[in-house]
C-alpha cells in the first residue's frame, strides 16, 4: 500500500493542546510575530507502519481507494486520535483507522522540544496484482547479413497465436502458458523457420532471431539453402525423454506436503516406493541405479528415511527433471534413471525468506543480497516428531515404533562476475537416524535396529553464458558420505559402517559451432574413497533377489571384514546436436569414454596376522548414445534414443567376505521410442515405449560351496520393458495436472543362464492422476490418485521345525510368483494463502488416503507359516502445516 | 480376523513414519501343542569331534515316536539360504542324506571331514578351481552338523550338533589359546520346576481349572570364575592346576562360561551362555511362549505363568531348556486340572 503523510497544515501543532492557539500557525507566513509563536523544528517521522487488512468485500469487487485521515500525535509519537477527512466507504475507513491507531512516530519537535501535532495522512488501498501464471515472449528479428530489423515477419506460436513484427522488427506475446512452445517464423522472401522455446510463469523470455533473407534477385538454385535461424543462445538441452516439473507446481501436489522434490514419486515411469523406504524405482531399475544430481553435484539420496521429505529445501529449488532412461552422454555411471534438481538462481531483489512447520518438521530459508553482486541463501530443516511424541506419549515410544529423525541444511553464496557470469560456493548437508527395538520375554527374540545415514557436499560452480550463446560450467565438489547400520536380530548381529569421501569435477562447454550444430563437450570426473566395516550374517542386510519373508531372521552364521576401496573414473564426453530439415529434425549422437579404476585393500578374507593383499581392476568402456527428435509438425515430436551405460560395483560389494573384490562393471543398454503431441496451447500427450537390458549384475553366489572371496558373482542379468503414457495440462486458469500410466515388466536372473523371474521392485501397472486448482481468494485444492500393482513375493508352501532355535522356517515356492494385492490411494490437499502485505502465510491440510483404504503393504505369516495375512498401510492421514514467506 | 491397530497416542504421524498402520492378529501359538510335534532334539554329547559318535534323542509330543525317521544332512546350505539346512536335505531321500533309522533316538557317526563341509576348514577344491569358502561360525564361534527328522505326517524337523572344529582366520597365538582354554559344550539340564512356588515332584502338579499357575524352571548356577574343586573344569583350569576338576573334564549343566573366537571382533574372548526356555502345553495358555536369560543375566531360573484350561483333566506340559551353543535339556510334566 502506498500511503503517506500529506501535510502538517492542519497540524495545528501543539496548538490547541499546548498553547491554546488557533490551529493555523504553520500556514502563516513568517513574520515578526514568528518569534513569539511556536515553530516546528522537526517533523514527525513514521517509524512503525501497520498495514491495514484489505476489506474482503472490496477486494472481491476489485475496488481500490484512498482514505485521508487526520492523526493526532502525542509528544511521545503515539497516535491519540484518528479522524476521517476524506472517506472511501465504511469498510475502507474502518480498516484505515484501525491500522493508523497502531502507527508509531518519531515525535515532532516544536522549538526543539518533543510536542504533540496533528497531521493529515492518506492511506491508499491498492489491489495487489497476483503473481502472473503466464510468461511473455519479447523478441526481435534481424537480417543476419545487414543487421537491419525485419518488419512484417509472422511469428506464430505452436498454439496458433500469431503476431507480425513491427517496423523495428520487434514482436511481443503476452500470456504465454508455461512450458515448451514451438515458434514458427515466416514471411516474404524467407523460408519458414521453426524453433522451440521454454516459457516460465511470470517471466519474460527475450529472444533475438537473425535470419538470412532471400535476395529476390538471387538464382532459384539458392532457394532454401541459405535460410537459417540463429538463436543467440541455443535452447536449453533436455533429455530426449524426461518429465520436468517446476517448483511452483511441485509444491502444490497432494501428498508432497509442499515438498517440491517429492513430486518425482508421481512422475511417469516411477514405481511406488516400498513402504517406508523412499527408494526410487525408475523404469524397473534398482534404486541404487538411479543417479541424483543437484545442479551438477551428485548426491547419494534424494529423500530422508522413509521418503517423508527430500534433502533439499523447496524454496531453493527451481525445478526437477526425471529422465527414466536413454539420457545423453553428459551423464553416466548409473544403469537406471537420472534425476536432476535445478536450484533457483539467487536474485538480488531484496531479503526473502520462509519459515514452515508441520507435524513432521520445521524449516526455514533466508536469501538476500549482500552487495549488488554478492548474494547468499541459507536453509535448514529439522524433524521434531520424536520430541513431539516424547512429550505426548511415553518417553520410549521411539523404541517401539521407528520414528525418523532427520535434518538437512543448504548454504549458497553467489558472486556475479559479470552480467552472465557467476561463481557460486555452496554446501549441502543431510543426516538421518532411525532406531527401533522390539522387545520380547526371551532376549533371543529381541530385535534392535539403528540406522544413521548422512552426507555433505561442498561445491564451487563457475557458470558463464557468452555473447555468442555458448555456455561454460565448471563444478568441482567434495563431500562425505556416512552410513551406519547396527542391528541385532536375536543373537545375530549386523554392522555395516561406511565412511566415504567423494571428489568430483564436472566441466561442460556448450556452444553453436555451425548454424545447424550445437556441440556439448565436457568431462565428468568422480573419485570415491571408502572405509568400510561389516560384521554379521552375510544375509543381513538382505539383497534384491533374496528369497525370504518379511520379518524372517537372517542366518545366524556370522563373519567380519574391514576394507577400503577407491573407485575413480574420468569420463570425457561429447555430444553433437545436428539441427536439420529446418530445425525439425535433431540428431544427437554422443560418446562417453568412462575409464574406471577400482582399488581395494583386501583381495581375500583376513587370516590371522597375514598382511592383506590389495587389488586393482580397470575398465575403459565406451558408451555410445544417440537420440533423435523429429517434429514433422510444430505440435508433434517423434523421438528415439539409444544408450549404453555402465556402473561400478558398490564399495560394500567389494568385501572379500561378503562380496567379491573383483566384481566388474555392470552394463545396461537402453532403447526407447516415443512421441509427443501438443493439443492446443496447454495440453500435451506423450507416449514412450522402452526396453533396457543389463548384464554382469552382482548377485549372490548360488553355489553351496562358493569360492573364496566370491560370495557375490557378476553374473546376473536383468531386463525391463514396457511403455508409459503421459497426458499433461500446463498451468492455465489456475489449473494444472497430469495423468500418467506406465506398463513395465522388470525381471532378473539369479543364476548364470538361469530363467528370468520378476524383479523384487516390479510394478507392472502404475497409474497416477493428479491436479491442482486455484479456487481464487487464496484457496487452492489438489487431488492425487494412484494405483500400482503390488510387489512380487515368493510364496511359502510349507514349513519345517528348527529344533535348535525353536522356530519354524519356511519352504518356498516359485521365486516371486505371487504379489501383494494392488495398491490404490487418493490424496487431497487444501491450502489457503493469506496476503500479509509484507509477505504471505499459507496454511494447508494434506490428507493422504482420504478413502481410508487399507492397502496391503506386506505379507506376514503365523509362527508355523500355516496362515498368511497382510500388514496394511496408512489409514486416512491428515497432515496440517503452515508456511510463512516474505 | 481381528485387526489390532498399532496406535500409540492415536498419533497418525507414527503411522506415516513407520509406514505400517495395522498388523493382523494371527491365530495359533507355538506353545500350544495341538498335534504330534517334535519339541526338541538333544545331541548326546552336546559337542562332538569329527569322526565321533553322537546320539540324537527327540522330545516328541505324539502317540508314537517310532515313526520318526532320522537322516544326517551332508550338503552345506548355499549363502542365499536363511534357514539352517540345505533345501536338498528337506526331501525324503537323496544323495545329501545319510539315513540313520527310525525311532525316538538315532545314532550317527560324524564324518571325519565334517570341518570342511560345515566348519572352518577350507573345502576341498574342485579340479582346476581355487579354494572354496569355509563356513561362517555362529555368534558363539560354533559350527554344526545338521540332522533331519521326518515326522509320520511327512513334515520335517531339523537339529544341529555342535562340532569341535577349531576356528578360521585366527592367529597362531589365538589358536593356541583356544586349544588350551576351550571346553566342549555340555547339555543343560532342568534342575527343578516349581509350580505356584512348590517344587514339582514326580513331574506332576495340581491346578484349578481356569486359574493361573506360576511356574519356574531352574538350572545349575555355573561358576563365574575358575575355582578348583567346584566340579567344573572351566576355561582357566587344566589337569596340572586342578586335577580334581579336569582329570575328566566336567562341564556345567547351567549357563556355562566359555572361551570363543569372536568372529565379529576377531579376538579370543570369554562369554557366558544365554539360556532360553520354551514352554509347551496341550491345553491352557502360557503368558509367554518363550522366556530366557541373556549372557549378562546371572539368574539361573526363568518364570512363566500357565492358565489352566476350564475343563478338568490331565494336561501334558513340557519345558525345554536351550543354551545358545546348541545344548538342550527338557522336562515333561503333567498338570492335574480340577
Amino acid at each position: 500500500m502506498n500511503s503517506k503523510i500529506l501535510s502538517f497544515t492542519g497540524a495545528a501543532l501543539v496548538a490547541a493542546a499546548l498553547f491554546g492557539h488557533a490551529t493555523t500557525a504553520l500556514a502563516q507566513k513568517p513574520g515578526a510575530a514568528d518569534k513569539a509563536k511556536p515553530r516546528l523544528t522537526k517533523a514527525p517521522r513514521l517509524t512503525k507502519f501497520v498495514e491495514a487488512p484489505y476489506p474482503e468485500s472490496e477486494k472481491a469487487a476489485g475496488r481500490a481507494a484512498s482514505v485521508v485521515l487526520t492523526l493526532s500525535l502525542s509528544a511521545t509519537g503515539t497516535v491519540e486520535d484518528v479522524v476521517v477527512v476524506e472517506s472511501a466507504g465504511a469498510a475502507f475507513d474502518a480498516a484505515a483507522i484501525a491500522a493508523a491507531r497502531q502507527f508509531v512516530f518519531e515525535p515532532a519537535e516544536i522549538d526543539d522540544k518533543p510536542a504533540g501535532v496533528r497531521i493529515n495522512y492518506r492511506y491508499d488501498f491498492v489491489l495487489k496484482v497476483e503473481a502472473k501464471r503466464t510468461g511473455e515472449l519479447a523478441g526481435g528479428i534481424r537480417d543476419r547479413k545487414t543487421g537491419k530489423p525485419l518488419p512484417g515477419v509472422t511469428v506464430e506460436l505452436g498454439s496458433g497465436r500469431k503476431v507480425v513484427t513491427d517496423a523495428s522488427g520487434a514482436f511481443l506475446f503476452e500470456d504465454v502458458p508455461p512450458g515448451k512452445q514451438a515458434i514458427t517464423l515466416s514471411g516474404p522472401n524467407m523460408t519458414t523457420i521453426r524453433t522451440e522455446e521454454t516459457f516460465e510463469a511470470a517471466k519474460r523470455l527475450t529472444a533475438k532471431y537473425d535470419l538470412d533473407v532471400k535476395d529476390p534477385n538471387a538464382k532459384a538454385a539458392d532457394d532454401g539453402d541459405d535460410f537459417e535461424v540463429v538463436v543467440v543462445a541455443p535452447p536449453l538441452q533436455k533429455q530426449v525423454v524426461s518429465t520436468e516439473v517446476s517448483a511452483d507446481q511441485g509444491k502444490r501436489i497432494p501428498g508432497t506436503q509442499g515438498d517440491v522434490l517429492k513430486v518425482v514419486e508421481s512422475m511417469p515411469g516411477v514405481g511406488r516406493s516400498a513402504v517406508g523406504t523412499g527408494a526410487l524405482v525408475v523404469w524397473g531399475a534398482a534404486p541404487q541405479d538411479t543417479r541424483v544430481y543437484v545442479d551438477g553435484v551428485r548426491i547419494p539420496l534424494l529423500y530422508h528415511n522413509g521418503g517423508v521429505r527430500s534433502v533439499v529445501h523447496s524454496d531453493l529449488v527451481k525445478g526437477v527433471e526425471l529422465s527414466p532412461g536413454g539420457y545423453g552422454a553428459s551423464y553416466g555411471r548409473g544403469l537406471g534413471g537420472l534425476v536432476t534438481v535445478a536450484l533457483r538462481p539467487l536474485d538480488g531483489d531484496g531479503v526473502h525468506g520462509s519459515a514452515a512447520v508441520d507435524l513432521l518438521d520445521a524449516s526455514a530459508m533466508v536469501r538476500a543480497p549482500i552487495t549488488d553482486k554478492l548474494r547468499f541463501a541459507i536453509a535448514g530443516r529439522r524433524s521434531h516428531l520424536d520430541s513431539v511424541l516424547s512429550r505426548a506419549t511415553s518417553k520410549d515410544v521411539g523404541d517401539f515404533v521407528p520414528i525418523p529423525r532427520y535434518e538437512d541444511a543448504q548454504a549458497r553464496l553467489s558472486y556475479a562476475l559479470g552480467p552472465n557470469e557467476a561463481l557460486e560456493l555452496g554446501g549441502l548437508y543431510s543426516r538421518d537416524r532411525i532406531d527401533r527395538t522390539v522387545t520380547a520375554t526371551d532376549p533371543a527374540d529381541e530385535k534392535r535396529e539403528s540406522r544413521t545415514i548422512g552426507f555433505t557436499r561442498l561445491y564451487l560452480r563457475y557458470s558463464a553464458q557468452r555473447e555468442d550463446g555458448s555456455s561454460v560450467s565448471i563444478v568441482p565438489s567434495i563431500g562425505t558420505e556416512h552410513s551406519r547400520l547396527t542391528s541385532r536380530f536375536g543373537p545375530t548381529p549386523t554392522e555395516l559402517d561406511i565412511d566415504a569421501t567423494a571428489y568430483a569435477l564436472r566441466a561442460t562447454y556448450r556452444g553453436r559451432v555451425a548454424s545447424f550444430l550445437v556441440m556439448t563437450v565436457g568431462a565428468d570426473t568422480e573419485l570415491v574413497t571408502s572405509t568400510l566395516r561389516r560384521a554379521g550374517s552375510i544375509s543381513s542386510p538382505p539383497r534384491e533377489g533374496d528369497v525370504r519373508v518379511f520379518g524372517q531372521a537372517p542366518s545366524d552364521q556370522i563373519n567380519q571384514d574391514e576394507w577400503t576401496t577407491a573407485i575413480g573414473s574420468l569420463a570425457p564426453y561429447a555430444e553433437a546436436d545436428f539441427a536439420l530439415a529446418n530445425d525439425t529434425l535433431h540428431i544427437v549422437p554422443g560418446l562417453r569414454l568412462d575409464p574406471y579404476l577400482v582399488t581395494g585393500s583386501r583381495r581375500t578374507p583376513a587370516v590371522g596376522d597375514t598382511p592383506a593383499i590389495g587389488f586393482t581392476t580397470e575398465a575403459a568402456p565406451l558408451e555410445p548414445r544417440l537420440s533423435v527428435r523429429w517434429s514433422p509438425d510444430p505440435a508433434v515430436t517423434v523421438k528415439a534414443a539409444y544408450g549404453v551405460y555402465h556402473q561400478a560395483p558398490l564399495a560394500e560389494d567389494l568385501s572379500a567376505v561378503y562380496g567379491n573384490p573383483l566384481l566388474g562393471l555392470s552394463r545396461a543398454t537402453h532403447w526407447l521410442l516415443g512421441s509427443n503431441v501438443r493439443i492446443g496451447e496447454t495440453v500435451s500427450a506423450e507416449v514412450t515405449v522402452f526396453r533396457s537390458s543389463s548384464t554382469e549384475l552382482p548377485i549372490r553366489s548360488p553355489s553351496s560351496s562358493p569360492l573364496l572371496a566370491q560370495a557375490l558373482v557378476g553374473e546376473g542379468r536383468g531386463r525391463a520393458y514396457g511403455g508409459q503414457v503421459l497426458l499433461r495440462k500446463d498451468l492455465t486458469a489456475g489449473f494444472f495436472g497430469w495423468v500418467s500410466y506406465s506398463l513395465i515388466r522388470s525381471e532378473r536372473t539369479d543364476t548364470p543362464g538361469g530363467a528370468y523371474r520378476l524383479f523384487d521392485y516390479d510394478q507392472t501397472h502404475v497409474l497416477t492422476a493428479l491436479g491442482s486448482y486455484d479456487l481464487g481468494k487464496g484457496f487452492e485444492v489438489g487431488v492425487r490418485g494412484r494405483y500400482t500393482t503390488g510387489f512380487p513375493r515368493t510364496p511359502v508352501v510349507g514349513a519345517y521345525y528348527d529344533a535348535k532355535r525353536d522356530t519354524y522356517d519356511p519352504l518356498f515356492g516359485k521365486h516371486n510368483s505371487i504379489r501383494i494385492p494392488a495398491f490404490y490411494q487418493f490424496d487431497v490437499r487444501l491450502a489457503k494463502r493469506f496476503a500479509l502485505g509484507w509477505g504471505e502465510l499459507e496454511a494447508y491440510l494434506d490428507v493422504q488416503n482420504v478413502t481410508d483404504h487399507r492397502n496391503p503393504e506386506e505379507i506376514v505369516y503365523s509362527y508355523d507359516y500355516a496362515q498368511r495375512r497382510y500388514i496394511t498401510g496408512l489409514p486416512v492421514l491428515p497432515v496440517a502445516g503452515a508456511k510463512l514467506s516474505w | 480376523m481381528v485387526i489390532r491397530r498399532v496406535a500409540v497416542l492415536g498419533a497418525l504421524a507414527l503411522v506415516v513414519l513407520s509406514g505400517i498402520a495395522c498388523k493382523p492378529e494371527l491365530d495359533g501359538r507355538p506353545s500350544l501343542v495341538a498335534g504330534p510335534r517334535v519339541l526338541a532334539v538333544r545331541s548326546e554329547p552336546a559337542e562332538v569331534a569329527p569322526g565321533a559318535q553322537v546320539t540324537y534323542r527327540a522330545l516328541f509330543a505324539g502317540p508314537d515316536a517310532g515313526g520318526l525317521s532320522w537322516a544326517l544332512c551332508g550338503d552345506r546350505k548355499p549363502l542365499t539360504e536363511l534357514g539352517p539346512v540345505s533345501p536338498k536335505c528337506l526331501v525324503p531321500d537323496g544323495s545329501a542324506l545319510t539315513q540313520l533309522g527310525n525311532g525316538e533316538t538315532a545314532t550317527a557317526d560324524i564324518p571325519k571331514e565334517v570341518c570342511r563341509s560345515f566348519g572352518p576348514d577350507t573345502p576341498a577344491p574342485l579340479p582346476g578351481e581355487p579354494a572354496g569358502r569355509p563356513t561362517d561360525p555362529d555368534g558363539t564361534g560354533g559350527y554344526y552338523q545338521p540332522v533331519r527328522v521326518a515326522l509320520p505326517d511327512g513334515s520335517y524337523a531339523t537339529a544341529e550338533t555342535r562340532l569341535s572344529c577349531g576356528v578360521s582366520g585366527a592367529t597362531q597365538e589365538q589358536i593356541a589359546e583356544l586349544t588350551a582354554r576351550g571346553r566342549p559344550n555340555t547339555n543343560p539340564e532342568v534342575a527343578t520346576v516349581t509350580a505356584g512356588g512348590v517344587a514339582v515332584a514326580e513331574a506332576t502338579f495340581d491346578a484349578t481349572a481356569g486359574t493361573r499357575v506360576a511356574l519356574r524352571v531352574a538350572w545349575a548356577a555355573c561358576p563365574t570364575s575358575p575355582v578348583c574343586g567346584d566340579g567344573v573344569c572351566s576355561d582357566d583350569e587344566v589337569v596340572a592346576s586342578c586335577a580334581e576338576d579336569c582329570t575328566e573334564k566336567k562341564g556345567c549343566t547351567g549357563a556355562e562360561r566359555y572361551v570363543l573366537f569372536d568372529p565379529t571382533e576377531r579376538a579370543v574372548t570369554t562369554r557366558r551362555e544365554a539360556m532360553r526356555v520354551s514352554w509347551f502345553a496341550e491345553a491352557g495358555d502360557w503368558d509367554a511362549d518363550r522366556t530366557g536369560r541373556d549372557e549378562t543375566d546371572r539368574m539361573s531360573a526363568s518364570d512363566n505363568v500357565w492358565t489352566a484350561p476350564a475343563a478338568p483333566g490331565d494336561v501334558r506340559l513340557w519345558v525345554v531348556l536351550r543354551d545358545d551353543r546348541g545344548g538342550v535339556g527338557y522336562r515333561a510334566l503333567v498338570a492335574r486340572v480340577r
